[in-house]
């Protein structure tokens, strides 16, 4: 699904070049739930965006099923990006003025969902997420749990192929967290391929492959348990490191 | 889709209130003030446009070469030649000849009745279109004395039940005249030049005038009506041929034909076309309302793009969960078009509120039909183009914003669109000091108009026509005139004295040379006449009513005495009109036309029969109403046919300078609405400045700042870009305002002190609106400021 090739990133200061990232050569197969640990300002983030396509990287090659993404212009990275990918924020990135559902509904206005299977589809996940009670509400009256499961289920309501999500319990407590990566799993379960930053051990093991980052270098990679579909593994049991 | 940006646009309003408030107020204020301003400019248009095929009307104008080369235009006409037109011209589909307005005093009812009509040729139905409710078109005029009525005038002479009451009916006139009613017409509309009460035919005009018949009496309009495709050119050059078919002098005579509907704007002629005239106000407001349109404008892409930073996060969003670049500007454009159009709706009650004063000032009458289609289109589209023009840059701006940045905090905190609002706040400045010294200035010279001495007393005058039979009797009446209590002194003359225009080049004197062609002045007066007025004696003497020669002397003004190359004038001798006049006096120079021209040169002769057209009383100061109240009487005595009309000399002085008085209260309103605008732009902006410098503030305030202190922080950037549009603004505005300043023949100058003035001004007001929200600023407890970081 994802093939990097010598991916870089670099800022200019000044003469000096600052390298985020420093050639990185990764592959990631449909359906994997790959977790990005490393410590702060290792570019974690950066390569999320990357392969998000919010940001372009300053050399390298980047396939997406096998298109040349580095080739693309902005408009068809957007069109890539809108067609196949959810995305999920730290701080939820809810829109204030809009309401539960009208939040989770944005992304089908920006893909022309007719309006009947709009209400069907934002039905359907509110009623799997269990917020159905919650639609009406606006984001300043849900807890920081519910506004991420909000999130969850706005970055999955276009059914993307790939998730990827930024730290997406790092405002939560752990209870709160542990749902999320549940539902995550359940997702992932369900076809959906997850690529999550994350400091915490314990979401790490939620997924099947763990690469650690370090100043820009892939320090270790490591498949954790078989992807869904391909294995057998237990389903739900974290099997550690 | 759209409903989902209407929902996100009032739930965004919503949360912010004032900026909402601001934004609706001042875009408002913008729309209303240049719709007015277009619907003026639309009525002003519109003159004489309502009649069928008026393009295909012109008048016939008459060009004479002078000295000089330059050609001297005339809008008049010989009657006689509007009938040759009719025989001989196969283009002319019809041609007329219009006299200037006469009045008639009718008699019916318990006051006579003072109305204002025209003379004109049978053809008035199929060149004009004022429909006729009453008659019949071929026999409006089928006998003498047939008066054609308009409806106004038949409502007031048969009441409101007039219809089937008029044709055949007499009315009686003073001058023991009387006229048979043949029709009624439609009142001619606000927008028609032509205004007239009744119509009369020119057949009974030259019946009881004779002398109109000559080929040199040039006394009334004449139109044509041409075919459709006549060669222009062609046709002036064959109207001229027959024209000297039938007068053979002045070989080097030409003829203009003049577009009809476009005598309005276009009034001024030079070289017998037209060259300008109220197309020049007509440019001037629309620059006005585009100027205001876009002050409004500015303040919405300044708090818009200002607004940014707190609506960064949204736009991220969006982006990430798959909005496109163009379906984000679109939202922001449709925010900014619904907002436009929310505040065309204020911008309507304001017209309501603003229609009465706005006529006030113009004289003009505007009624606005807001279901009709112009009138609709007209607002919508001021509202649209308002929407798209504020929103376009913002829409532009904001989804420019890249995601990524926006989450790392970047293009939120110091993003690209401040130097363009800086640039932005310098140009509404920059109008507005244009407007202000613009209206300082024209407000001096009006000022100057106002005050200037014009040789001559103006005060406590009254005019009052000669009618009827007081023009006779007027010499008889003398002696009961000054017993009249409050009655200063009096006598008659032909003209007012700032307003003389009958001009002669006539006049000729021992040592004239042949090519002198001055045009003087003349007029014609009563024994006391100077006296009366306050014009003062230079040389010699007045004329007295102790010399009966008197009525074979002279009295000229300076001007005179200089044009004519009189070193020592009395006693010289001139002939003009076939009489010789001897000088007897010289005039100091008083001010003979409007202070756009010089002061000509001036011939005074006294009345042969001890009359004049018009009667000038100057009463004593505080005793007006009571000598009013005693010439009153007299008059209704003397002439029971007319009613009894008068006019101060003051007031005439006034409406001489309408239009400029008008300009001037236009000027201030623009420029007060103009710094309104911009300030409450400043508002705005000092609102969110304050609040992204919130830390900067606190930490001033923790180092030991004074609230003087931050609030001269804030208020320095601010003050910057003001000076800079102020700078910008003087030579703009010194162009503007000398251009305007150079029809008048006597001028205030433009001094320092009216831009000093506009610039303290500015300066003042733009200080008052940033202090609101940098005094809150720098009062805030700065722990509480630092405290949220």
């Amino acid at each position: 699904m994802i093939r990097l090739r010598d991916i870089e990133r670099y800022y200019r200061n000044g003469l000096r070049k600052a390298w985020v990232l420093n050639q990185i050569n990764l592959d990631i197969k449909e359906g994997e739930f790959v977790t990005v640990m490393g410590p702060s300002g290792a570019g974690k983030s950066t390569l999320l965006n990357i392969i998000g396509m919010l940001e372009e990287p300053s050399g390298g090659e980047y396939f997406f099923f096998d298109e040349p993404v580095h080739k693309f212009n902005e408009r068809r990275r957007s069109d890539l990006h809108k067609a196949y990918m959810g995305f999920v924020f730290q701080a939820y990135h809810l829109i204030d003025d809009l309401t539960v559902y009208e939040n989770i509904e944005t992304p089908l206005l920006y893909r022309n969902v007719k309006g009947k299977e709009r209400k069907s589809m934002v039905a359907e996940i509110l009623d799997r997420f269990n917020i159905v009670a919650k639609k009406g509400l606006f984001p300043e009256q849900l807890s920081g749990g519910q506004q991420q499961l909000v999130g969850v289920a706005r970055a999955v309501i276009s059914k993307p192929r790939l998730l990827l999500a930024d730290e997406p319990t790092g405002n939560l407590h752990t209870k709160q967290g542990d749902q999320i990566m549940e539902l995550f799993q359940e997702l992932n379960e369900e076809g959906v391929t997850i690529i999550q930053v994350t400091h915490s051990e314990r979401n790490a093991s939620f997924g099947t492959r763990v690469i650690e980052l370090v100043d820009g270098n892939v320090r270790s990679d490591e498949q954790i348990r078989q992807p869904a579909g391909q294995g057998d593994a237990p389903k739900g049991v974290p099997n550690g490191k | 889709m759209l409903k989902h940006f209407l929902v996100v646009t009032i739930r965004n309003l919503q949360r912010d209130i004032g900026y909402t408030l601001v934004n609706v107020m001042g875009l408002g204020t913008g729309i209303a003030v240049s719709l007015l301003l277009f619907f003026w400019v639309r009525n002003e248009l519109s003159y004489d446009r309502f009649h069928a095929d008026a393009e295909r009307i012109y008048q016939v104008a008459f060009n004479f070469p002078e000295e000089n080369g330059e050609l001297s235009t005339w809008i008049t006409a010989p009657i006689a030649f509007a009938e040759k037109i009719n025989e001989e011209i196969p283009e002319a589909e019809a041609a007329l000849s219009v006299t200037y307005p006469k009045e008639i005093s009718f008699i019916r009812g318990q006051e006579p009745f003072l109305g204002e009509g025209v003379y004109a040729g049978n053809a008035f139905p199929d060149v004009f279109n004022f429909p006729l409710l009453e008659g019949h078109k071929e026999s409006l005029f089928s006998k003498p004395n047939d008066i054609v009525l308009t409806e106004t005038l038949a409502e007031k002479f048969f009441g409101s039940g007039w219809r089937g009451q008029t044709v055949g009916k007499t009315l009686e006139a003073a001058g023991e005249e009387s006229y048979t009613v043949s029709g009624v017409m439609a009142a001619p509309p606000a927008n028609s030049t032509l205004q007239f009460d009744f119509l009369l035919s020119m057949e009974d005009y030259l019946r009881q005038r004779p002398w109109e018949k000559h080929w040199g009496n040039f006394s009334s309009r004449l139109y044509v009506k041409v075919k459709p495709g006549t060669d222009i050119p062609a046709l002036e050059n064959k109207l001229i041929s027959l024209f000297h078919n039938n007068k053979d002098d002045e070989e080097d005579t030409t003829i203009s034909l003049l577009s009809f509907p476009g005598r309005h704007l276009y009034s001024k002629l030079e070289n017998g076309r037209p060259v300008g005239g109220r197309i020049t106000y007509v440019r001037l407001f629309i620059g006005a309302a585009a100027f205001l349109l876009l002050i409004a404008c500015i303040n919405f892409m300044n708090l818009a793009t200002a607004r940014a930073t707190r609506r960064s996060r949204e736009i991220g969003v969006r982006k990430v969960v798959g909005a496109s670049r163009g379906q984000l500007a679109w939202q922001f454009l449709s925010e900014a078009v619904a907002i436009a159009l929310v505040a065309t709706g204020v911008g309507i009650v304001l017209i309501e509120l603003l229609k009465g004063p706005f006529r006030q000032i113009t004289g003009t009458e505007l009624s606005i039909n807001y279901l009709e289609p112009g009138t609709l289109s007209l607002i919508l589209g001021t509202g649209l183009v308002a929407g798209l023009l504020s929103g376009s840059y913002p829409a532009f701006l904001l989804s420019s914003f890249r995601a990524v940045n926006i989450f790392r905090g970047k293009e939120a905190g110091q993003f690209s669109g401040a130097s363009l609002r800086k640039g932005l706040v310098v140009l509404q400045f920059l109008l507005s000091a244009c407007l202000i010294v613009c209206a300082f200035g024209v407000h001096q010279q009006v000022n100057y108009i106002m005050h200037k001495n014009l040789g001559l007393d103006r005060e406590n005058v009254v005019r009052i026509p000669m009618n009827g039979a007081l023009y006779d009797k007027y010499p008889n009446l003398k002696d009961e005139i000054s017993a009249i209590p409050g009655v200063k002194q009096f006598a008659a003359s032909n003209q007012t004295p700032f307003m003389i225009n009958s001009e002669t080049r006539d006049p000729v004197w021992a040592g004239k040379a042949p090519d002198n062609q001055t045009g003087f002045r003349v007029m014609e007066v009563t024994n006391g006449f100077l006296e009366t007025m306050g014009i003062e004696i230079a040389a010699g003497r007045d004329f007295s009513p102790d010399r009966p020669a008197d009525t074979l002397s002279l009295v000229i003004n300076e001007t005179a005495a200089r044009a004519m190359g009189m070193g020592q004038p009395l006693g010289q001798k001139v002939e003009f009109w076939g009489v010789t006049g001897q000088i007897i006096g010289v005039a100091k120079d008083f001010h003979v036309n409007s202070l756009h021209s010089s002061i000509a040169p001036l011939i005074l002769y006294l009345s042969r029969s001890g009359s004049s057209d018009n009667l000038y009383v100057r009463t004593a100061a505080g005793q007006t109403r009571q000598a009013m109240l005693g010439l009153e009487a007299l008059y209704k005595r003397v002439v029971p046919d007319y009613p009894f009309g008068y006019s101060f000399l003051d007031e005439e002085y006034s409406r001489l300078y309408r239009s400029e008085m008008a300009i001037g209260k236009l000027a201030f309103y623009f420029a007060f609405i103009a710094i309104l605008l911009s300030c409450i732009g400043l508002f705005g902006l000092s609102a969110f400045t304050a609040a992204r410098r919130t830390r900067e503030i606190g930490i001033r305030k923790v180092v030991g700042a004074s609230v003087a202190n931050i609030v001269n922080l804030l208020f320095k950037d601010f003050l910057k870009l003001i000076l800079i549009g102020f700078v910008i603004s003087v030579p703009v505005a010194w162009y503007l305002l000398t251009a305007w300043l150079d029809s008048f023949a006597y001028q205030t100058g433009i001094g320092a002190s009216m831009f000093l003035a506009t610039a303290g001004l500015m300066v003042l007001v733009a200080w008052l609106a940033v202090s609101y929200h940098s005094i809150r600023a720098a009062m805030a407890n700065p722990v509480e400021a630092l405290g949220s970081e």
